[in-house]
Formats: structure tokens, sequence, C-alpha cells
């Protein structure tokens, strides 16, 4: 049916991928400058070339667009080096391995939850991978589990930290498109990420544990020169999780930010370790981060250029053409907002998840059902190239260069993830009815 | 040249200084939309006064803003009209302005605010890829209005809290006290959550803080001003997508409802297509709600218009989106709207004959049908006029409140059929051509 495609929108949409996939893998340059250059592609084939100061403006514009986001993963990589350069992480590990080796199963499931905290209060899978998820990687290594698996455990339990409440972004954006209060979503969204976070844990990790193998090496693993500081080398992370705990609990008091946040951790860290240099700290963080600090500014560029030619709108206008159910509108939901949540998990939750919410039953109950439902579907986008953040940072965090490699191990889980947020939207009727609790 | 660079600091110099430019040239077309448009009051203007007045802190920030005073001299009510409570919702502004220009009190007096949000006036929201400023055609020459973003600069109130808490505690006492009805599924102080990005929007932080954030202060000085001055109807402008449910309606508190309903069937006389929605309860801080509770004098209304330019659906960034209302992209969902129903109805048939009950009978992806050739604003506009003036019209038949008697407002059809420019001044501040009065 021609007549419903927009094809002037599509035309310039498929310039954009053309010259992004070009750029980026046939002249091999950063994913971000590829981003830059697909946006550019889209403004001289959209015709927005002139005046061209208004072209500008458009990528500029869009660049700020993850300015925040930008700022928390600068700041948390620099924390996370920090807390490596110390001693800390090697202190950690040897402690909860020593402590806890003989309960690899209660142990696993604690290291998922823990994992997931960070997530949890700031709705952020980066800021998880990057405290909880460091802390955690090197003990998962150690109990046995493989690199790739141990960065595929911590993404998939950052991620599903990000969709649990009682902050869980992209549910704040669709309600806010929506009116709907922030309020009734906690069951739900809990229902929704930790059992999955759990059963992903320990289906990964589970066939390595070997109980001998975990006492073996944590009498092996030294807890290094740091461990003289004794508890004080604690207090970065203390100081972080209070101040953190604090912004939630007492709003009115606490505001600092996630980026003062972590740069507040990071200046503990250097008073309560080993010796640390501030300049070569930030560096190496600044350099590990860079690439996707690059990309969320390509990002923001690509999308503001398919709002300005109109190709954002033709994706949604493209997917919500079918009728609810299995064959039509699920398996479109299932691919879209995750495939979308690629570029940017925040912007699929407020330019798919809106239209997809109001394409669903809007029944008071069942629309928080709903909107919990797709929530938790678009958090899976965080695993999608070319930003995959969940992906990119465990990858770093294990220290495994292809990121590849982990998110092989991410696709099952992932798969499961979306596919329970189906059913989830399936049976909103029957579930809303036990886990949704909208109080008077 | 190449070889050049190939050195590492000669290209590092031309990348820095290329930034600079793409800088200083965003800079130049970012700061343009900091320049005020002037407007032109009525010949019956008979004061002026700042917003700071009523909050004293606000004196010289960027948000303090301009109430304009009619006063017919003759004892009444106390009309207040607000525009630019959202700077992305053009024919909301532009009604506001319109009555600024023309109008001409004969019982008690009015008050215009037409900018509510100025910081909202200074920016555009990035992916959103909106123009800055749009046309209108007056018989003297084009007027240009800006076109901003629903919530305050970046540059005025930065960073978003990760989830923004309402700060309604303030008026509680009072409510409880006053209004104990109003206490029944009121989620109370505190316990309103919105997503953080609505820290910046006035039209969730009402009834704002004398301490907090600078939009929170907007909003208390805006409360303060109902209440010091004896506000009895007001009226507050704004536009929705289509895709959006509340639309082309009224909505009002709980005590605002019949002088709506009374009004939307006043509209139905004249041809205008209307709905009253009352006040939601349990979503808190937005105007309809907040400025009823926070003063029992007040009947607060809210208007919505249909409006494709701030859609998720639209289509390439045009002037025509803002002023014609006409988009191409939503003109291909209507026709996909009916394409959908027609399968829905027709799978429904097929699953009903073999005994089975369909899951979806029929969709409404657009909440307001979408001519061929768009919505104008002068149609959007004039709808927010003529709403208004029946709005007066309600309260003054049901005695709500001390008379108010608007004069000199043209009715809908001939502000349709003569366009909006025609009651404007022209860009030099020429008198309007459709005047009634005399000038300044």
């Amino acid at each position: 049916m021609p007549e419903t495609v927009g094809v002037y929108e599509l035309t310039v949409f498929s310039v954009m991928v053309a010259a992004f996939f070009i750029s980026a893998f046939a002249i091999k340059l950063p994913i971000g400058i590829s981003m830059a250059i697909g946006a550019i592609a889209g403004i001289v084939a959209g015709g927005h070339l002139f005046p061209l100061d208004e072209a500008v403006r458009h990528l500029v514009e869009g660049m700020f667009a993850y300015f925040d986001p930008i700022l928390i993963i600068a700041a948390a990589t620099i924390f996370m080096f920090s807390m490596e350069r110390n001693g800390l992480l090697q202190v950690l590990t040897s402690w909860t391995l020593r402590t806890f080796n003989r309960a690899p199963f209660v142990l696993l499931a604690a290291i998922t939850v823990i994992i997931m905290f960070p997530g949890m209060l700031t709705g952020s899978s980066t800021a998880a991978v990057l405290t909880t998820g460091a802390l955690m990687a090197p003990v998962l290594m150690h109990m046995g589990v493989p690199r790739e698996k141990a960065g595929a455990i911590i993404a998939m339990a950052a991620l599903f930290g990000m969709a649990a409440p009682p902050v869980n972004i992209p549910a704040l954006i669709i309600g806010a498109g929506v009116d709907l209060p922030y309020v009734g979503l906690d069951l739900p969204l809990l229902a929704l990420s930790l059992p999955i976070a759990l059963a992903t844990t320990w289906a990964l990790a589970m066939p390595h544990m070997d109980k001998a193998a975990t006492a073996e090496s944590a009498r092996q693993v030294e807890a290094g020169p740091a461990a003289r500081h004794g508890a004080k080398l604690f207090l970065p992370l203390i100081v972080v999780a209070v101040l953190m705990i604090g912004e939630r609990v007492y709003p009115e008091y606490i505001q600092l930010g996630l980026p003062l946040i972590f740069l507040i951790g990071m200046g503990v860290a250097l008073l309560t370790g080993e010796k640390v240099s501030v300049h070569k700290v930030s560096a190496d963080a600044m350099k590990a981060a860079l690439p996707i600090l690059g990309i969320l500014m390509g990002v923001g560029m690509f999308i503001q250029v398919m709002t300005l030619t109109g190709a954002r709108g033709e994706v949604v206008i493209q997917s919500l053409q079918l009728p609810r159910g299995w064959t039509g509108l699920y398996p479109v939901i299932g691919t879209t907002m995750p495939l979308m949540g690629s570029v940017s998990s925040f912007g699929a939750a407020s330019v798919l998840g809106v239209p997809f919410v109001l394409a669903l039953p809007t029944g008071p109950e069942e629309i928080i059902m709903n909107a919990a439902a797709l929530s938790s579907i678009v958090a899976v986008g965080d695993l999608m190239p070319p930003t995959a953040l969940a992906g990119i940072f465990a990858a770093q965090v294990v220290g495994e260069k292809k990121y590849i490699r982990v998110l092989r191990w991410c696709i099952i889980p992932g798969i499961i993830a979306v596919v329970q947020g189906l059913l989830a939207i399936q049976f909103a009727p029957v579930l809303a009815q036990y886990l949704v609790r909208i109080g008077g | 040249m190449m070889k050049a660079f190939q050195d590492r600091n000669i290209r590092a110099s031309i990348l820095l200084g290329l930034a600079l430019l793409v800088a200083l040239v965003a800079t130049l077309r970012f700061r343009s939309q900091w320049v005020e448009e002037p407007l032109y009051p009525s010949p019956h203007l008979t004061e002026v006064r700042m917003l700071s007045e009523y909050h004293p802190p606000l004196e010289g920030t960027p948000l303090d803003t301009e109430l304009y005073f009619f006063d017919s001299g003759v004892p009444g009510g106390t009309l207040l009209i607000c525009g630019g409570n959202h700077p992305n919702e053009p024919a909301g502004y532009l009604a506001s302005v319109f009555f600024l220009e023309n109008i001409q009190m004969t019982e008690g007096r009015a008050i215009v605010m037409p900018r509510m949000n100025k910081g909202g006036f200074l920016h555009t929201e990035s992916q959103e890829a909106q123009l800055q400023r749009f046309r209108i055609p007056t018989p003297h020459g084009e007027r240009e209005f800006r076109h901003g973003s629903r919530v305050t600069s970046p540059v005025l109130q930065w960073p978003d809290p990760t989830v923004y808490v309402n700060p309604r505690g303030i008026f509680w006492d009072e409510i409880v006290q006053d209004h104990p009805e109003m206490t029944v599924g009121n989620p109370g102080p505190g316990q309103q959550t919105l997503a953080g990005i609505d820290s910046r929007n006035v039209n969730r932080v009402f009834p704002g803080h004398p301490r907090g954030t600078i939009t929170e202060q907007l909003a208390y000085a805006i409360v303060e001003l109902i209440r010091q001055e004896e506000v009895n109807l007001a009226v507050d402008y704004h536009e929705a997508a289509p895709e959006y449910p509340t639309n082309n309606v009224i909505v009002a508190h709980e005590r605002a409802a019949d002088v709506a309903t009374w009004a939307e069937l006043l509209l139905a006389g004249d041809n205008i297509g209307i709905s009253t929605d009352t006040s939601a309860i349990n979503l808190r801080g937005l105007t309809h709600r907040e400025w009823g509770d926070a003063d029992p004098g007040v009947l607060p209304v809210l208007l919505e218009a249909p409006n494709v330019a701030q859609g998720r659906l639209k289509g390439r960034t045009t002037e025509e989106q803002i002023v014609e209302g006409r988009d191409l992209a939503y003109e291909r969902v209507q026709m996909i709207q009916t394409q959908l129903n027609e399968r829905l109805a027709e799978r429904a048939r097929r699953l009903e004959e073999r005994g089975r009950t369909p899951r979806e009978r029929s969709r409404r992806i657009l909440y307001v049908r979408i001519p061929e050739g768009g919505i104008h604003i002068d149609v959007r506009t004039a709808r927010h006029v003529q709403t208004t003036m029946r709005l007066v019209e309600s309260y003054n038949d049901q005695m709500a409140g001390p008379p108010i008697g608007v004069a000199s407002i043209p009715h809908y059809d001939e502000i349709v059929a003569n366009g909006t420019g025609y009651y404007l001044h022209g860009p030099e501040g020429e008198p309007p051509a459709g005047s009634n009065g005399e000038e300044n």
C-alpha cells in the first residue's frame, strides 16, 4: 500500500543508514563519528543544509541530548578506575571469596542483587556496571566463571537493575507521555526483573561452580598491599552508597546528582587506599570512556536528524499498523523497542513506548502493567549495538576486548526478557489483579 | 597538506579549530532565541506589573514575566488568561497574545500573562528538531513569534533529579483544614513522583515552593498572584499531539466543572466540538488541579487544542506544521487508522464466526481527526478564544462569582475567516486591521 508509506522519510533514512555503515565498516571510522556522518548525510539528503547555521544548530542540539548520561558515564568510569588503582577491588574480592566460598548458590544471588542495586536507585545500567559490577567482576572470575560469562552476568544484572523499582526511567518517561502517575509500578517491575536476573546468573554461572576450586581460589587470592588500610579502604563505597540512597530518601536535602557523587567517591578513594595519581586515573578513565561518549553524541545527532526529516515519525507510524496479538503488534513491540533502544532506551521509551502503551488496553490497572512490561522490554535495548551500554562496559570491567563475546551470552536471557515482557502484556488483565496496587 | 594532517598536533589543532567554529555558529543561533519579540497591548491596558511582585526573589531572573492588567473600573470579578505555560504549544501563546492585543473589560478586570514560562521560550528541546520561530501574516507584514520548549532552559536549572517529587506539601495543612474531602485519593505531600525532566515543566511543579528551584519559585509566584489578586476564573492555554487522549477538551477543577460543562453546551451552538474532563486528583502539579486546591476562590480550567508539530508521529519539520497544522505524516496515519480498523473489524467478525472472542475490535491511533489541509493555527487559536468567551459567559450565567464583562472580542467564525493576524498589531506596532478601539 504505497500511499501509507512515507517515501521521502524512508529515502532519507536509508541514506543516513548507508552513510553510517560505509563510514563505520568500509572506512572504519569510530562508531560515534560514523553516526555523526550519518546525521550530516541526512541533513544534506533531506534538503536541510541551508540555512547552514540552522543545520549546525540541529546537530549541536542533538549532540547535547545525552549530556547528562555522558557526565554520569565519565564520572562513574573515573570512580571505578580509582577503586581499582587504590587496591579496594582486590581486597574486596579476597574478602568476599574467603567469606562465602562454601555457598556459591547464595553468593551468586547476593552478587546479582548487589550489581542490580545502583541500577535500581539510579535507573542507569551503566552506573550499575561501573560500580558494583566492577567490584563483583573479579569475584565471579575467581569463582571460576569464564571472563565472557562474567561480563554477561554483570551486563544482565545491571540491565535488570535498571528495569527494577524504585527508579525505572523508561517507565517514568512512558508515564509522563500519557499522564500516568508513577504509582503502582513497583510490584510489576520487581516481578519482571528480579526472578529473571537471578535465573540468568545461576544459569550462566552454576555450571562452573566447584566448591573445592572456589575454596582453593579463595586461599590463593591475596588481599594485596592495600589490606593494610583496613576498614577505611571501603569508605568510598560507603560514601557513594549513602549519597545515592540519601538522594532517594531525602531529596529535599540531598540533590548532588550522580556525576558529583561519583567524583566525591573518587576523592575519598584517593585518601583511603594506595597512592593514586588523580591526573593519571582521570586520563586513563577518560581514554576508556571516550568511545562510548562519542557514540552517545553521534546517536543524539542521528535521532535529531531523524526527527527533523520525519524518519523518526515514520518508524513509529509503520510500527502501529498491526492488530494486537502474537501475529501482529507483539512481535513489532518485541523487535522495534530493543532495536531503537540500541540508539537509546530512554529515547525508545518516549518515541515508541508512549504510542505502544496507547495502542494496548488502557484500563487503569492494565495500563500500569503494560507500561511496566514495555519498560522492561525497552531496557533490553541497552544490550544492542552500536551503543550496547551495558555490554560495552561489562566487557570493560572484566577485561574483555571484544564486547561481542560478552553479548553472545546475553542473547538468550535478552530474548527471554523480551518474551517475558510480551507475556506480561498478553496476560496484563490477570497479572494486574495480583501485582498492581494503585492505592487510595 | 595531507602530510601536515598526519602530524598529530596539526591534526588536533585543525579539529579543535573546527570544533570552535561549530560552537561559535551554534552559540549565535541559540542566542538568537533569547531575543524577545515585542507584544503590543490593547489601548485598554491599565497597568503592567511583574510577577516578581508576588514573590520578590524572582525579580531580575529570566523567569520574571509581565502581567498585563485591564481594569474596567466597574466592580466585578477577575479573569486570569495564561499563555506560554508550554512555549512549544504556539496556539496557546497566540491566544493569550490575541487577548492582550484586543481585550476591553466592561465589568471587573482581566490579567493577561502571555509568557508564563519565559525559561521555556529560550530554547528548543533536543531530539524534537523544532523550529525556533514561526510567522503569522498581518495586513502590515509578518509578525514573528518564538517557538520554544515545554520545560525551563537547562541553562537556568540543571541538572534534573533522577526522579522529581512534586513539592505540594506547602498548602497541605490548609487543604486538610479547609477541604478535608480533597484528601481522599490525594497522594499528599512528597508523594507525587514524576520523571526528572518534569522538575523543569512548570505545569508539573505547581503549587511550587518559595525556596525551591527557579521553576518551583515561578509556580509559587503564580499561585501567590492568584491568591493575592483574588482571581475568580483562570484559563491556561495548551496544545496536544493528535495521538494524546486529552484533546479538544476543557480540563476543569471539580469546582469549575459546572461552568465548563455549560460552556461546552454553548460552544456546541458555535459548532465547536469540545468535551469537559474533571481534573484527576492523583496527578499533581498541574494548573487545573493545584490552583484550585491552593485557592478555594478560583475556578481553574486548562484548554487543549490539537497540534501536529508536537506529535511523536510528525513528519519533516516545517513551518507549515506549526502554522497550517498540516503534516502529510498525520494524514497518512489517518488513512492507516481507517484501514487498520477495517482489518480489525473483519478479523473480529471471522473470530466470532468461529466462536472465539476477538482481542481487539478497533483502535484509536489519533484522538483528533486531522482534516485534509490540517488544523490551521487560526482555528486552534480561535477555539481557545471562543472557549474563553463562553467560559466567561457560563461563569456569569451561573453566577459563579462577581460578574466579569469582556467586550470587543471577535467571534470564532470571524477569526477563522480573517486569520489571527488580522486582529494583531503589525510587526512595528501598527494597529490591528480588525481593531475596534482607539490606539495607545
